[in-house]
């Protein structure tokens, strides 16, 4: 059987590969850490009763297959939540400081070049 | 020809979800597939089943709306799944 | 006359299963309807006797912190995430073993919030391919018309539909439900619900309801707080009527005794109380409702009112209402209790299987796209005469 797995580019990323670790816990619960309430409505004191339902477990008292999916699939969901999230925050401090060395080169020029005229007494 | 990934869709994600037979996966594409995307310019989506595999390439113009779009479709992998287990 | 019985239902049984499924605000229901195949059905004008009988009624509603609406993006993850235990639950209490025994799966198409309706759905579409049984998709105001009729029999009653999310007076006429009257900005229901998040009063268990009990204690009933009255024809508009007494609650609560209405101009006393708004605004907003409703009744004739949607409960519109129809050449006001005026996955059912047995199943997956907007005279009332 195949793996559940993802895989992402763009232009500056040729190719990254996402995959589970079955072992891990952050792969076994069905309450993913980025598919909880919004922010702005547990900021309001919202207690959360609304969670994901629990695996389903068959006659041996184990996780069904499926329900081992949806535990995976809730882990890797977190995985490219976090790491497109990073992805957004790198691009905008770049985009930040590419507007940052833009003004004060500027700044720079406009002292080099515009700067006498205020001192001109009128 | 209109060409099923436009190139300026230049963030793109490969999901591959591994069903326990083809009927399963069958019915993920189905469920999934009938909704059209708010924004077709900014994003697009191709729903795939091979064989017990349900494969699902998004593309969008940028991280943000990729982001979006990919974790709303999860959430619906996971109901499908969720519902095949608990009342098939 | 019509033929309710030209699809027949599965198994060579002699009754139907209609599995409802509601998700279009805040609340999520799952029911599950019986409706046995009757002789007087093949050729009559009788939609509002099926006999159904209700063999479960299951419902989760999504509540949040008081002074707080709720959000489409955590309403879809409420529903999503209860929809499955639900649907076990009805059919549990059902005591249906085999859902492919079910005749038809029967979900919200619209109108409503885009995201919650959405999650609905794809559990709808996923158990019709799972048991092989059919889909109808059914616009939700008419769900609640038809579980009213279902429910209190009333014949062709001018029906006043008033939720959070619809306020219309409507008519039956032509195989189509007419609006004869709307909001013509917000609905009542959402009236009611913001003025609730302005004095931060629970959601548990509906805002409204809240506002029903504080205007119950108002002691100064003779004494009505004076507000804008704004019917404008067969319409009606209750934005500026929101602004107003929100002005009003931010002046109580701020102590503004400058507003000569809720303080007084000598000594400074308060002498109006939270509770004087509750009820003046709701006698303000039922007397509105109701010269719209006899305003409909005027012009289809009819002397009969049926009161739906959540809005319904409310023991003092009914009360209002009943007024006014008995003034009207002695007619009479029909209403459903909390099971079925408040949002349910039965009234989706009752719909939902009178359009299936008039041949309305889905033909193609295509067709089960919700929308939040679709208003009730776009469907095509096959059921009736």
């Amino acid at each position: 059987m195949s793996q559940l797995s993802a895989v992402y580019r763009a232009p500056d990323v040729e190719l990254k590969e996402f995959q589970i670790d079955a072992s891990k816990q952050h792969y076994n619960t069905t309450n993913g850490a980025t598919t909880g309430p919004s922010a702005y409505v547990l900021q309001a004191g919202q207690i959360d009763v609304d969670k994901p339902s629990e695996g389903r477990k068959n006659a041996q008292g184990e996780f069904t297959y499926l329900s081992k999916l949806r535990m995976h699939l809730t882990g890797l969901q977190d995985d490219l939540n976090e790491y497109l999230t990073q992805r957004m925050e790198q691009a905008k401090n770049k985009k930040l400081k590419q507007a940052d060395e833009a003004r004060i080169k500027a700044e720079i020029e406009n002292l080099l070049d515009g700067g006498d005229d205020e001192d001109d007494e009128q | 020809m209109k060409s099923s990934h436009r190139p300026e869709l230049s963030h793109t994600l490969s999901l591959n979800i591994p069903f326990e037979n083809e009927r399963q996966a069958e019915i993920a594409v189905n469920a999934l597939s009938p909704d059209p995307i708010l924004k077709p310019q900014d994003f697009h989506i191709i729903y795939t089943k091979n064989a017990s595999d349900l494969s699902i390439l998004f593309s969008a113009v940028d991280d943000r709306v990729l982001r979006v779009g990919v974790s709303s479709i999860i959430e619906s992998v996971k109901t499908v799944i969720e519902t095949i287990d608990e009342l098939q | 006359m019509v033929n309710l019985n030209g699809i027949p239902p599965k198994n060579g049984r002699q009754y139907y299963l209609g599995l409802g499924l509601e998700g279009s605000a805040n609340k999520l229901g799952v029911g599950i309807i019986k409706h046995p195949v009757l002789p007087r059905h093949d050729n009559s004008d009788l939609s509002h006797e099926c006999d159904a009988e209700i063999l479960a009624n299951i419902r989760d509603t999504y509540i949040t912190p008081p002074g707080e609406g709720f959000l489409p993006r955590d309403t879809a993850r409420h529903h999503r995430n209860w929809a499955v235990r639900l649907v076990r639950r009805a059919l549990d209490e059902a005591k249906i073993d085999g859902p492919a025994d079910i005749d038809v799966i029967c979900f919200t198409k619209g109108p409503g919030m885009g995201a919650p309706l959405h999650s609905v759905v794809v559990v709808a579409r996923t158990l019709s391919l799972l048991w092989d049984v059919p889909l109808v998709g059914v616009n939700h105001c008419v769900g609640h018309i038809e579980m009213g009729r279902e429910i209190t029999k009333a014949e062709n009653p001018v029906v006043l539909y008033v939720s959070g999310g619809n306020t219309q007076a409507i008519a039956y006429s032509e195989n189509r439900y007419r609006i004869f009257g709307e909001t013509l900005d917000i609905a009542i229901g959402n009236c009611l619900d913001r003025f609730a998040r302005t004095l931060k009063i629970p959601n548990e268990p509906s805002p409204g309801y809240n506002i029903e009990q504080l205007a119950k204690q108002c002691k100064n009933k003779e004494r009505l707080v004076e507000l804008p009255y704004t019917v404008k024809g067969m319409d009606l508009s209750m934005s500026g009527i929101l602004g107003y007494v929100e002005s009003l609650a931010a002046d109580l609560f701020s102590h503004n005794t400058r507003n000569k209405l809720l303080f007084d101009p000598e000594t400074k006393e308060q002498i109006v109380t939270v509770e004087d708004i509750c009820y003046s605004l709701q006698e303000n907003l039922f007397a509105m409702l109701v010269e719209i409703t006899e305003r409909a009744m005027a012009h289809v004739n009819s002397n009969q009112v049926l009161i739906v949607g959540g809005v319904g409960c409310n023991v003092r519109l009914q009360e209002m209402m009943a007024q006014m129809c008995h003034e009207r050449s002695n007619g009479q006001v029909h209403a459903t209790d909390e099971r079925f005026c408040i949002d349910n996955g039965v009234m989706i059912a009752q719909a939902g299987l009178l359009q299936y047995r008039m041949g309305g199943a889905v033909k193609d997956l295509s067709e089960t796209v919700v929308t939040q907007k679709f208003r009730t005279d776009e469907v095509y009332v096959a059921w009736r005469e």
